[in-house]
């Protein structure tokens, strides 16, 4: 036997044993299984003419030859191309097992994860499910490191060597600047001492990819492999894109954990001044019930017919309590109804009703100044849902402003309709109108019109922003209207359907 | 060079043999990594046996002729433990299973 007959000859044992691989019942369930066996029978025709030409059967084999060595490169396309499509299936269910543990993460976020144990979990997850060896992640605020350790065992001896090194001079800080992924191989350039370190740590693969939002780089993370492997391309798209996903979803919880704490102060400062009005407006009532009462006695009881100064004197001081009085009332009601913690009693209303014993209340106070108080109203409208109390209260400073600021011999109509599910209501008056400079502060508190800071002091500037927060609180609208010869009309529409919902 | 003579199945051998090169190089992060590195080592032997077999033609036959040989044996050994490796599982198994 020559030397070629034996190279051949080894070479036939070797595809024989190739053979006997492909034909053990439990490697049939594989994908490979169909295009290996036609590469290894191709691969051994195209062998067996070597060796029949040793043992003297050349003629017999020599016909197909020449076909036979066109089929081997073919059938190696074969397995490639099967290689691919595999390992795009399991590069594809990798990712989507990744999506999923992402949207599970971003889950719990919510609950109030802190982003620190998200990023762990998150990671220590892929990993596990792509199955690698390990990984790490440097934080670029304080570089420190958070172990992923799954397979890895040398993740103390990593932690400690990096600890040694000044991480600037690092490749972590090159992904930080350059904000993409690099594949380190022990053979590529770079320091000296991580060398070392990723030696005595077990390393022989690791790929680092930037944690970064659209804004800032957050971090980078690692992905160990403690033998030779060569990532794909794939693996590195998945890992760039989960970069980027985290990057982003711990800039979030960032944002919100800081909207979080500035929405506990504002709800801390609102408390306080609630609690500050409520608390003021009970104690400054109290003296001023006294004050007033006294007047009146005042009034009743000193001899004020020869003396008209006194009287003046009297009814200003009884006009002021008044006043103070309607103050008081307007703040503390004010800060319940901004306090968020006022509790509506929602109950089915009969508006025309409502509207009627509104109108009643104010019918004596519009006949003192002559004016017409009207209450127009369609049939058969539906029963509105609202706080009794509240809607009183909303109309009560709305009425209370139109006669106020209406003259004598003119008029004030209160009107109900309905559009779809929406109650409306409709004051409208032939007062001073309101001027096209104040239009868009008249909710504003303690603001006064000009026209009505002309006409002295009767209102106290609370009585329209107390109505915009009731028709807040029953999730409805209000809008007005005013022309230039004066003349306003208030409209409030209110929901009927969907406030016990 | 006017006694050679070259065969036409050997040239078209390897010039579908380099087409194939062509897609394994594209491919390459797949084709050389894990388990897969040694049916793609089989087939750069092939190659080479190839490229060896239309060179003998031209000069040293008896030493390129064993070249030949020795590469289609290796590629023969890197397919029989790339099947091994693949079909029967190997020590990298459980990243490829996890």
């Amino acid at each position: 036997m020559n030397l070629i007959s034996f190279l051949d000859l080894l070479g036939i044992l070797f595809l024989a044993y190739a053979l006997w691989i492909v034909l053990q019942p439990p490697v049939r369930q594989k994908r490979l299984f169909q295009p290996l066996t036609l590469l290894i029978v191709l691969f051994s025709l195209n062998a067996i003419p070597n060796f029949m030409e040793w043992v003297g059967y050349e003629a017999l084999v020599e016909p197909f030859e020449e076909y036979i060595q066109l089929l081997v490169p073919a059938a190696f396309f074969l397995v490639f191309t099967f290689v691919k499509f595999e390992e795009s299936e399991k590069a594809l269910s990798s990712r989507n097992r990744v999506l999923m543990a992402i949207h599970t993460i971003t889950e719990n976020l919510q609950a109030g994860i802190k982003p620190e144990e998200l990023w762990t979990d998150l990671l220590g997850r892929v990993i596990s499910i792509m199955g690698f060896d390990g990984g790490f992640i440097n934080s670029s605020e304080d570089h420190r490191l958070v172990n992923i350790k799954m397979r890895w065992e040398g993740w103390e001896q990593f932690s400690a060597q990096l600890d040694l090194l000044n991480i600037e001079d690092t490749i972590l800080s090159e992904v930080l600047i350059t904000r993409k992924p690099m594949v380190v191989q022990q053979t590529d350039s770079m320091p000296d001492s991580l060398i070392q370190a990723l030696n005595m740590s077990g390393i022989v693969s690791v790929a680092l990819f930037p944690v970064s939002s659209k804004e800032t780089v957050l971090g980078v993370m690692g992905i160990v492999s403690t033998d030779a492997y060569i990532f794909t391309k794939e693996e590195l798209d998945l890992f760039t894109m989960l970069g980027h996903h985290f990057g982003e979803i711990i800039h979030n919880s960032i944002l919100v954990d800081g909207a979080r704490v500035q929405a506990e102060d504002l709800r801390r400062a609102l408390d306080g001044r609630r609690h500050f009005l409520t608390l003021v407006s009970d104690d400054l009532r109290e003296p001023l019930i006294r004050i007033r009462s006294v007047l009146q006695r005042f009034s009743d009881e000193l001899p004020i017919g020869d003396n008209p100064d006194l009287e003046r004197i009297l009814e200003e001081a009884n006009h002021d309590s008044k006043m103070l009085e309607r103050l008081i009332d307007d703040v503390r009601e004010l800060a319940i109804l901004d306090s968020g913690g006022y509790e509506l009693n929602i109950t089915p209303q009969n508006l025309v009703k409502e509207l009627a014993r509104i109108r009643e209340q104010f019918q004596l106070k519009a006949d003192d100044k002559g004016i017409s108080l009207t209450l127009r109203y369609k049939d058969n409208l539906s029963p509105m849902e609202a706080d009794r109390e509240l809607l009183y209260s909303a109309m009560r400073h709305i009425l209370s402003n139109a006669i106020e600021y209406t003259p004598k011999d003119g008029q004030v109509t209160l009107d109900a309709w309905e559009e779809g599910d929406v109650s409306c209501i409709q004051i409208a008056d032939t007062g001073i109108g309101i001027e096209e400079e104040d239009s868009e502060k008249i909710f504003d508190m303690f603001y006064r019109t000009s026209l009505a800071r002309d006409k002295g002091n009767v209102g106290t500037g609370l009585g329209l922003t107390i109505v915009s927060r009731i028709v807040k609180l029953h999730m409805g609208e209000i809008t007005f209207r005013s022309g230039t010869e004066g003349g306003t009309v208030f409209t409030i529409k209110l929901p009927r359907i969907h406030l016990d919902e | 060079m006017s006694g050679v003579t070259l065969n036409t199945s050997e040239m078209l051998g390897l010039s579908l043999c380099l087409l194939v090169l062509l897609y394994v190089i594209y491919n390459r992060r797949t084709l050389l990594g894990g388990n897969y590195a040694f049916i793609t080592y089989g087939f750069f032997c092939v190659v080479g046996s190839f490229f060896l077999t239309n060179l003998e033609e031209f000069f040293l036959e008896d030493l390129i002729n064993i070249m030949e040989h020795s590469l289609s044996a290796a590629g023969a050994m890197y397919v029989a433990v790339g099947c091994r490796r693949i079909l029967l599982g190997s020590a990298d198994e459980s990243r490829d299973t996890l």
